[in-house]
């Protein structure tokens, strides 16, 4: 329930130095150390500890984007003027899919982006393509490597 | 530190929230937007609040500080550039590991910020339509206003520009925070109370996630500042107050519990003046308060009753009758306030540990309360309790994951305005920065 870490010893170690200090408990001591200003520098060192806390976390955090971004920014120069396409991907994991559908989306707007082969244009991101899973119904019409393919309802 | 500077930061962030309000409206009204007239746009605003900036800094002020011991004086500020400078030298990688910001920027902010700027003839709307609702379609949309606006000033679609937008306000916030309470003050505790800011590594963070939660903060401490200075400095009370029902509602258009802030602020104003009583001094605040956000009001309320209505928070009053929903939410906010911060073993220390030594170290008696610094906590009251009705009453099946997955966020952004109310409640009238 409380926290043990070294950090917190140690700051409980100060804190307590500063007590004696302040409640006068060695008069010579508090006589050579004044209180207030053992205090401040405690405050200080503690808030600089913190920040370098924060170093310890810049590794938190994950770039959904940048991986197939130029592929789908590529992608969408080559889209025709349309308001919606569909959107499919083989990964296994469903928040995979979902964090993919997200990409493209940010990547395309303002064009809607919707789960499932069912518009006339279809974006495809399938890392481990299966040209024999694609659906009969859809034509590659492009290849944007990472993964990323533009398909178009076969024309009849 | 002069008042000046402290002023300058404040008009600074009310520029950028301005400019982004008055560029969605004419947006909107209009259909698009060119390079010329947004960038004249936001000259036409920048001169404006220079102009203000000019008339008020010449009726704010100067008063010597007491005589302080250099350590006082020169530790605080001195650990404090320090600190940035780590700071800035950590944020450099952790920005080019997200280029692009966390989930909620992809999700939300920066998607709405590409739907205004690509949205040529009315295909922006499209924000708003309901397979968007995964992103947050009811959000108010200054950020992404502002993210648009700077893509149109600088010709282009820039990724840096969001993540330098997002930088920009937390270090606005930081500025803010100890060149306000420093004015009041008059002494060193402006530069530690930022300390305290800079030392909550959740708030170095979230600076490049690129979401609202840095930008509502901010707009929360200038709120909060604006309502201090109106105590403070009687020479500029009614700018001041006007000031902060503007600040006010950027608030509001910012995130959606912006509203909820502007309802706890309003009221908080009415309870204590009525209590003391003051009503001329009630009158007097609660006019110009409106004054200053009716524009931010008139703004909102067309964006609800035409474009998004906003999620209703009453979503099943049923709840209210169930024992095990407040122990969840009790729980929760136990749980995230002990977490709050991301120092728990990370090598940090929670940041309630810097707010007693600060209170040792600052804190003193005050003879006379100041009505204002008991509105103002009385706000953080309301909000909290807002925001425990919001969890009371929500249709999520478990109380305990909707806190979870929120309320740290929240705290985020109350965190600035919370240390500045700190900083400044013990102030006494009689001897610090309040000129009477």
């Amino acid at each position: 329930m409380f926290p043990h870490n070294s950090e917190y010893l140690t700051a409980a170690v100060f804190l307590g130095l500063y007590l004696v200090l302040r409640l006068n408990v060695f008069p010579q001591l508090s006589h050579k150390v004044n209180s207030r200003k053992f205090l401040l520098v405690l405050f200080c060192a503690i808030a600089l500890v913190n920040v370098r806390a924060y170093r310890n976390k810049v590794g938190y955090g994950n770039d959904f984007i940048s991986p197939t971004e130029k592929a789908l920014q590529e992608l969408r120069k080559s889209l025709p003027n349309v308001g919606c396409v569909g959107f499919i991907s083989d990964f296994p994991r469903l928040s995979d899919r979902i964090n993919a559908r997200f990409v493209v989306r940010y990547a395309l707007a303002p064009v809607f982006v919707d789960d499932g082969p069912d518009a006339d244009w279809v974006i495809v991101n399938a890392p481990n393509y299966d040209p024999n899973a694609a659906p009969a119904d859809l034509v590659l019409v492009r290849d944007f490597g990472s993964g990323i393919m533009l398909f178009r309802k076969r024309i009849e | 530190m002069s008042p000046a500077m402290s002023l300058a930061l404040i008009l600074i962030a009310l520029a950028l929230g301005t400019f982004s309000s008055l560029l969605f409206a004419i947006h909107w009204l209009t259909g698009s937007s060119t390079q010329l007239s947004t960038t004249l746009l936001l000259i036409l605003v920048a001169a404006v609040f220079l102009t203000v900036f000019a008339r008020l800094r010449r009726r704010v002020p100067v008063l010597r500080g007491p005589v302080e011991q250099r350590i006082f004086r020169f530790l605080p500020v001195g650990c404090l550039l320090l600190g940035i400078a780590y700071a800035a030298f950590s944020l450099v990688p952790h920005a080019k590991r997200l280029p692009h910001g966390g989930w909620d920027a992809m999700a939300v902010w920066n998607l709405h910020a590409r739907f205004l700027y690509r949205g040529n003839a009315g295909a922006w709307v499209g924000i708003f339509d309901p397979s968007m609702s995964a992103s947050n379609r009811d959000y108010p949309l200054l950020l992404p206003n502002l993210v648009s606006g700077a893509w149109i000033v600088t010709g282009g679609e820039r990724s840096v520009v969001p993540l330098l937008l997002g930088i920009t306000f937390a270090v606005l916030t930081l500025g803010i925070l100890c060149t306000a309470v420093s004015a009041l003050s008059r002494d060193g505790r402006g530069w530690a109370a930022g300390l305290m800011l800079l030392a909550t590594p959740i708030y170095l963070l979230s600076s490049v996630f690129q979401m609202a939660d840095i930008p509502i903060g901010t707009y929360l401490l200038t709120t909060v500042a604006l309502l201090q200075f109106a105590e403070a400095w009687p020479d500029i009370r009614k700018p001041a107050l006007f000031l902060a029902g503007l600040s006010a509602g950027l608030v509001g258009w910012t995130k959606n519990e912006g509203m909820l802030f502007i309802a706890a602020l309003l009221t908080s104003q009415i309870v204590v003046f009525a209590c003391f009583p003051q009503w001329k001094e009630l009158r007097t605040r609660l006019s110009m308060l409106a004054a200053g956000l009716a524009p931010m009001a008139a703004v909102m309320l067309a964006f609800r009753a035409l474009l998004s209505t906003a999620n209703n928070p009453i979503q099943r009053v049923a709840n209210v009758t169930s024992p095990q929903r407040y122990v969840e939410i009790v729980g929760g906010f136990y749980e995230q306030v002990k977490g709050f911060g991301a120092t728990w073993h990370s090598g940090g220390v929670h940041p309630v540990v810097l707010i007693v030594m600060f209170l040792l170290l600052y804190a003193s008696t005050a003879n006379k309360v100041n009505p204002t610094s008991l509105s103002l906590i009385l706000t953080l009251v309301f909000m909290f309790g807002g925001y425990f009705l919001i969890y009371l009453f929500s249709a999520y099946p478990s109380a305990s994951a909707y806190v979870e997955g929120s309320l740290d966020r929240l705290l985020l952004q109350l965190w600035a305005a919370f240390l500045f109310i700190l900083s400044t409640f013990s102030l006494s009238p009689a001897t610090d920065g309040f000129n009477k």
